[in-house]
């Protein structure tokens, strides 16, 4: 029995105060089905994500799909700890043992989460990358808050990195604010990577890109999947990028998860009405 | 002595809602059950619409049936209900135990061909190692050296289909799901390919597979279930069953 | 224990009206908490009330300030300016003090005991019995790499300090060096980074495990930070890039001949340019044959 990475249990983000029942129909956050909103219509209360659970197991890839506003990108960051959700839990055995939920960690806690056992790649190369230093420098960031300490050795482990991604050695000390976008996404990639994290966070990482670059991109996300066997969570409103990375999917829709299986069976035998119209619209 | 079933299908049954098209519904395999043992080779016939490649997804959990059971008894003897079963479950018996070779190649993209066979089966050994028996097997197969390392989106149907059932059969497995695996290629190939897959049935893989040719079916099944509308109309041994008459070509 | 009216008397005061060295006492007292506060939590910025002084903000006022919250009857003062006793803005502090104190003042590093100082550090070793107090425009050494204030204090109180790394090692992979040169960050009883600011390199090798109290003082931004005695003060520095001082390429002073000071160059009246002692004090005591114990 393998024992999952990552437990998300009822993760809830919402933006402005519920009246969970006070108006006549019931508050939007306590109804059970798919609301067809992502605002209630009693209180105005908007539910970027509401109750979403799901498990990622070590060195598996689980995509997220759905279309924007569907709360995809809401449930990142909250993993990430980019911002801290209403209510639910997530526990992450890479955390002190998974005992502990991580929205409830202090600060210090917080950061080495986000150092050291978790990494990202924002679909906005500005997100998750300092534009004005250097290619290596960003990379360097999280070596040097793990206290490395030697210019070269940092330099050379950077570069393992950069290479790794296909980011040409001769640019590591070039800003990316002046890298084409698949290249930004490479050096996020290599940052994402450095610290060898449990966990990586994919959001929309091929969003944007010309068709060609995000061959590349979506090539090197595979190879690194095999070679660093790293857990990953991919968030993409691509069918076809999920289709090539994912195993497992859930599909979410007005902050919520309206279906979840197999890859292979979301797309060829898709329940939900939603991910019917979803999989008829791919071309 | 025939050994105890690998797989018991009973009254499986798939029901398509299409919600799109305003709650349509469509009956894809209605009661449906039979049993396939090692070293057994089921051949599904039946027109086309009868179900048939509706069944196999049905087994590897590509559709999920909507009612009925997939008892597959795993190597460790443990009975897994293909129609039940939770994901990762799933995802073990597919890595290890039950191998689908649709119609045609879906491979990533971008990979050569040598590693398209091997990828599947990386877990189960070195990588140098697994490339080095799949290029044996793709040369075995008439895929030459030199075209292993290109992409397979430029090869032809029938060298798709080579690299498809060499990426199937690089390491054993105890079930095979084989959609038409000889369909696209000439009579040299099919042979080299029905050699490797009756060198499996003898080492004790459990097969189905739709054919649609005689004499396919006659060098490669033991079994026959034949589908109409969705039913099992016939399921039996294949001297038992007039199998000619569901499929083409000359005995 | 003398009244504040007898010290005044007996400094002979010519300001009547005025408190003993200008600042009233609770003045006083408040910044004498947040310099204890500051000397138990070596580096660490403490905020404090900073007062009104007759100079203008940006011209010492928070040296001054801590400056005439420790001085007490028999208490020798110095000020220098960029090492320089006769700069003017030394001169105008060093007669507030004696006016509001009566106190002697001194130019000699070894008679005083309280030494106020901009950008330099002595070139004379400072003893037990002396407090250094330096005069700071910018406290955050945070400041390179973070705009905001509270967040810089966050950084500080996690020992968050991977961007002011990474501004060090950006420095290095583009200039090959780390370029600070005055107010290079310091690591303070390893725990918190503290700006140096204002002195040269030159003078940070003498902060670590000084004999002397260190006390810094901000005016403008109300902040105050301490290096006790014996503190271990360290540079920012990679292992394969160690902190260097300034070199002069072995030039010595024109003036005293000292092999090892930090020099400044000097216009002469015909237009030419010498290097000469920073820290005048000590070039005069070498010119008048005097022995100090210096740091090399």
């Amino acid at each position: 029995m393998v024992l999952a990475l990552l437990t998300v249990r009822g993760l809830t983000k919402t933006y402005g105060p519920a009246c969970r029942g006070r108006g006549s129909e019931g508050c939007l956050l306590d109804r059970e089905d798919d609301p067809g909103t992502s605002s209630c219509a009693a209180c105005g209360l908007i539910a970027a994500c509401s109750d979403v659970s799901f498990d990622v197991y070590p060195g598996e890839v689980l995509g997220i799909v759905g279309e924007s506003g569907s709360g995809k990108t809401t449930v990142m960051r909250s993993l990430y700890l980019d911002h801290m959700p209403t209510s639910g839990e997530a526990y992450f055995a890479a955390f002190e043992a998974g005992r502990h939920n991580i929205f409830e960690a202090d600060r210090p806690q917080r950061r080495r989460i986000r150092n050291y056992l978790m990494g990202i790649v924002y679909q906005e190369a500005r997100r998750g990358l300092n534009l004005l230093v250097t290619a290596g420098g960003n990379v360097a960031e999280r070596l040097l808050a793990a206290d490395w300490r030697s210019v070269a050795d940092i330099r050379s482990k950077a570069a393992d990195y950069l290479a790794r991604t296909e980011v040409p050695l001769d640019r590591m000390d070039d800003f990316p604010a002046f890298f084409s976008n698949g290249m930004q996404q490479r050096v996020q990639i290599a940052k994402a990577l450095s610290n060898s994290p449990n966990l990586v966070l994919l959001d929309e990482p091929t969003t944007g890109l010309d068709v060609s670059v995000q061959a590349g991109v979506l090539d090197l996300i595979r190879d690194i999947r095999r070679d660093f066997r790293v857990a990953i969570v991919v968030v993409s409103h691509d069918l076809s990028v999920i289709g090539m990375l994912a195993e497992r999917t859930l599909v979410m829709r007005h902050g919520r998860v309206v279906e979840s299986g197999l890859t292979d069976q979301i797309l060829e035998d898709p329940q939900h009405p939603y991910t019917q119209l979803l999989v008829s619209s791919a071309l | 002595m025939e050994q105890a079933p690998i797989l018991r299908v009973r009254d499986l049954t798939k029901t398509f809602t299409m919600h799109v098209l305003g709650g349509k519904r469509v009956e894809a395999l209605n009661g449906v059950s039979f049993d396939v043992s090692p070293g057994q080779c089921v051949a599904l016939v039946g027109g086309s619409g009868a179900g048939k490649s509706s069944l196999l997804k049905c087994i590897y959990r590509t559709y999920t049936a909507t009612g009925g059971a997939i008892a597959f008894k795993t190597a460790s003897g443990d009975t897994v209900d293909m129609a039940s079963a939770d994901e990762r479950k799933v995802l073990e018996v597919r890595r290890d135990e039950i191998r689908y070779v649709p119609q045609f190649l879906r491979a990533q993209p971008r990979m050569a061909a040598v590693d398209v066979v091997a990828m599947p089966h990386a877990s189960n050994g070195r990588l140098e190692e697994v490339r080095k028996d799949a290029g044996a097997m793709l040369s075995f197969l008439g895929i030459q050296p030199e075209l292993q390392s290109s992409y397979p989106s430029v090869f032809s149907g029938g060298e798709q289909q080579r690299v498809n059932v060499a990426r199937a059969l690089l390491r054993p497995r105890r079930l095979l799901l084989l959609d038409e695996p000889t369909s696209a290629l000439d009579a040299g190939n099919r042979e080299r390919v029905l050699d490797l897959l009756s060198a499996a049935r003898r080492d004790g893989a459990a097969m189905i597979a739709i054919i649609h040719d005689i004499h396919v079916l006659q060098a490669l099944a033991d079994h026959v279930l034949v589908l109409d509308n969705g039913r099992a109309a016939e399921f039996g041994p294949l001297g038992r069953v007039d199998a000619a008459r569901y499929v083409g070509g000359q005995p | 224990m003398a009244t504040i009216a007898e010290l005044l008397e007996r400094s002979g005061s010519r300001h009547s009206g005025y408190s003993y060295a200008f600042l009233d006492e609770t003045a006083k007292r408040d910044l004498r908490r947040a310099m204890l506060k500051a000397v138990a939590i070596p580096g660490y910025q403490v905020p404090f009330g900073s007062r009104e002084v007759p100079v203008a903000k940006g011209f010492g006022t928070g040296g001054l300030q801590i400056t005439l919250s420790i001085i007490g009857p028999g208490d020798v003062i110095k000020v220098i300016d960029q090492g320089d006793d006769a700069g003017v803005n030394a001169n105008n502090i060093r007669r507030l003090i004696e006016r509001t104190t009566g106190l002697d003042t001194t130019l000699e590093t070894a008679g005083a005991t309280v030494i106020q100082t901009r950008h330099r550090v002595p070139e004379e070793v400072l003893r037990e019995d002396q407090v250094l107090v330096l005069q700071v425009p910018y406290p955050e050494p945070l400041r390179l790499v973070e705009r905001s204030q509270t967040a810089a204090r966050t950084m500080h109180a996690e020992k968050d300090y991977a961007r002011m790394w990474l501004a060090l090692y950006e420095d290095v992979v583009r200039k090959g060096e780390v370029t600070i040169g005055a107010g290079y960050p310091v690591v303070v009883n390893h725990r918190y980074v503290m700006a140096s600011t204002p002195v040269p390199r030159w003078d940070l090798p003498k902060l670590h495990r000084s004999k002397a109290l260190h006390l810094f003082g901000a005016g403008r931004e109300k902040r105050l930070y301490a290096i006790p005695p014996h503190t271990d003060v360290a540079p920012m520095e990679f292992e394969d890039h160690p902190f260097e001082v300034e070199g002069f390429g072995g030039t010595p002073c024109a003036r005293c001949g000292a092999a090892a000071t930090f020099l400044t160059e000097r216009l002469n009246a015909d237009g030419s340019r010498t290097l000469t002692c920073s820290d005048t004090a000590y070039c005069d005591l070498r010119l008048t044959g005097g022995k100090a114990e210096t740091w090399y």
